[in-house]
């Protein structure tokens, strides 16, 4: 295995939730590119990304994410963290913020600290997902697909090396409104971004 | 802006806060100082209900993406504590001088405050912010409510011998945390 150039590495991961194995003995390496994982509810895969996205531990096996061990010394979490993307399955979006707002506070948690860097950043997110003329509105008026572009817009801030997205379709409506998803998704050449999902089954294969 | 998503530095918290603190001050004074009792079961839980309310699953809706922060969940749980703190504890001195008695009472509630909120972050590192702020709220009343029963000095819950107990209440909670922050295989949840 070349540690340099995996981005994601588990060897004989395990997590239980009480008695239940919700995962036994993973063994997984991913390189550059885009990855979904397919299986039935319940098979474990939003564990597998929770993993994955250093919010939750492993209680057996070896993980390391971008050649880091993310459970390691402090330093390597935050620096495994600044190279992360995440949407989860279920965000909740404060109500009183507008979509830049939640975006920029996102930006600020990644550490984003020069205002005027951090708002371009901000505004060149918004217009990836195709929001840029929502970024004034409150989020709680925004439509649940147009919330979910404002998910996946937290998680390109940077252009993140690793990117875990937890059911990135949902609430998108096919055609047009995907869009901005999927090309926010497909790794451009120049970036050395692995995008980790596990593939809306109803719509797979439009991304 | 790393404070926005805290309900209990919103509006609406402290106005609540400011009000209870109040009304508690304003019986305190109405009993000419017999009856501290509202104002001491109030004034240290302030601040401990305002931080657990600063953070959390169920607290704050974006507490899925701060645990994967590089800012750090500790770091924005403390930087929040210290916001409440902020918010809460000069609104509580300034209405503890409307108090009858001595000019000490005014902030000798400041001890007891101190030493909950690190014994509520230590606690929810175990049982969750919510569940910690029942169990300070529940053995602080305990203190107040048995000593108002058992007849002793109003003061007594924030006299001098008192305050040696909240201090080490306040270091054993310290160490815990700064034991699991030091076992923390998983960063940021020691908190």
């Amino acid at each position: 295995m070349n540690v340099a150039r995996s981005t994601v590495e588990l060897a004989g991961v395990g997590k239980r939730y009480g008695r239940r194995h919700a995962l036994a003995d993973v063994d997984l390496t991913l390189d550059h590119g885009l990855t979904g994982l397919l299986g039935p509810n319940g098979a474990g895969k939003t564990t597998l990304l929770h993993i994955v996205a250093t919010s939750i531990v492993a209680d057996s096996g070896q993980v390391r994410l971008l050649g880091r061990d993310p459970h390691g010394s402090h330093a390597d979490v935050t620096a495994v963290r600044r190279e992360l993307g995440y949407l989860p399955q279920e965000l909740g979006y404060p109500s009183d913020m507008t979509a830049f707002g939640f975006v920029e506070y996102v930006a600020v948690l990644k550490e984003w600290n020069d205002r005027e860097r951090r708002v371009r950043e901000v505004r060149r997110v918004l217009e990836l997902v195709d929001l840029t003329d929502q970024a004034p509105v409150r989020v709680s008026r925004l439509s649940g697909g147009q919330r979910r572009r404002v998910g996946l817009a937290q998680a390109l801030l940077g252009d993140p090396r690793l990117v875990v997205l937890d059911e990135p379709t949902t609430g998108l409506e096919p055609g047009t409104a995907r869009r901005p998803a999927a090309h926010a998704l497909h790794p451009r050449p120049q970036l050395d971004r692995a995008a980790v999902h596990p593939p809306d089954r109803r719509r797979r294969g439009a991304l | 802006m790393l404070l926005a998503a805290a309900a209990s530095l919103r509006g609406a918290w402290l106005v609540g806060a400011f009000l209870s603190l109040s009304f508690a001050t304003i019986a305190a004074d109405q009993s000419g100082g017999t009856a501290l009792a509202p104002f001491l079961l109030v004034a240290p839980l302030a601040p401990v209900l305002g931080v657990a309310a600063a953070y959390g699953p169920r607290q704050d809706p974006l507490e899925a993406l701060v645990a994967t922060a590089a800012y750090g969940r500790t770091r924005l749980i403390l930087l929040r504590t210290i916001a409440v703190l902020v918010s809460v504890l000069p609104v509580t001195a300034l209405l503890g001088l409307a108090l009858p008695g001595p000019r000490w009472l005014a902030g000798a509630w400041l001890g007891p405050a101190l030493a909950l909120v690190p014994v509520l972050l230590a606690l929810a590192g175990f049982v969750g912010p919510r569940a910690a702020a029942t169990i300070v709220l529940l053995g602080w009343s305990s203190v107040v409510v048995a000593s108002t029963r058992a007849g002793l000095d109003p003061a007594w819950p924030v006299q001098a011998a008192q305050q040696g107990v909240y201090l080490a209440l306040a270091l054993a909670a310290c160490a815990v945390i700064a034991v699991r922050l030091g076992l923390d295989r998983q960063r940021g949840v020691a908190l």
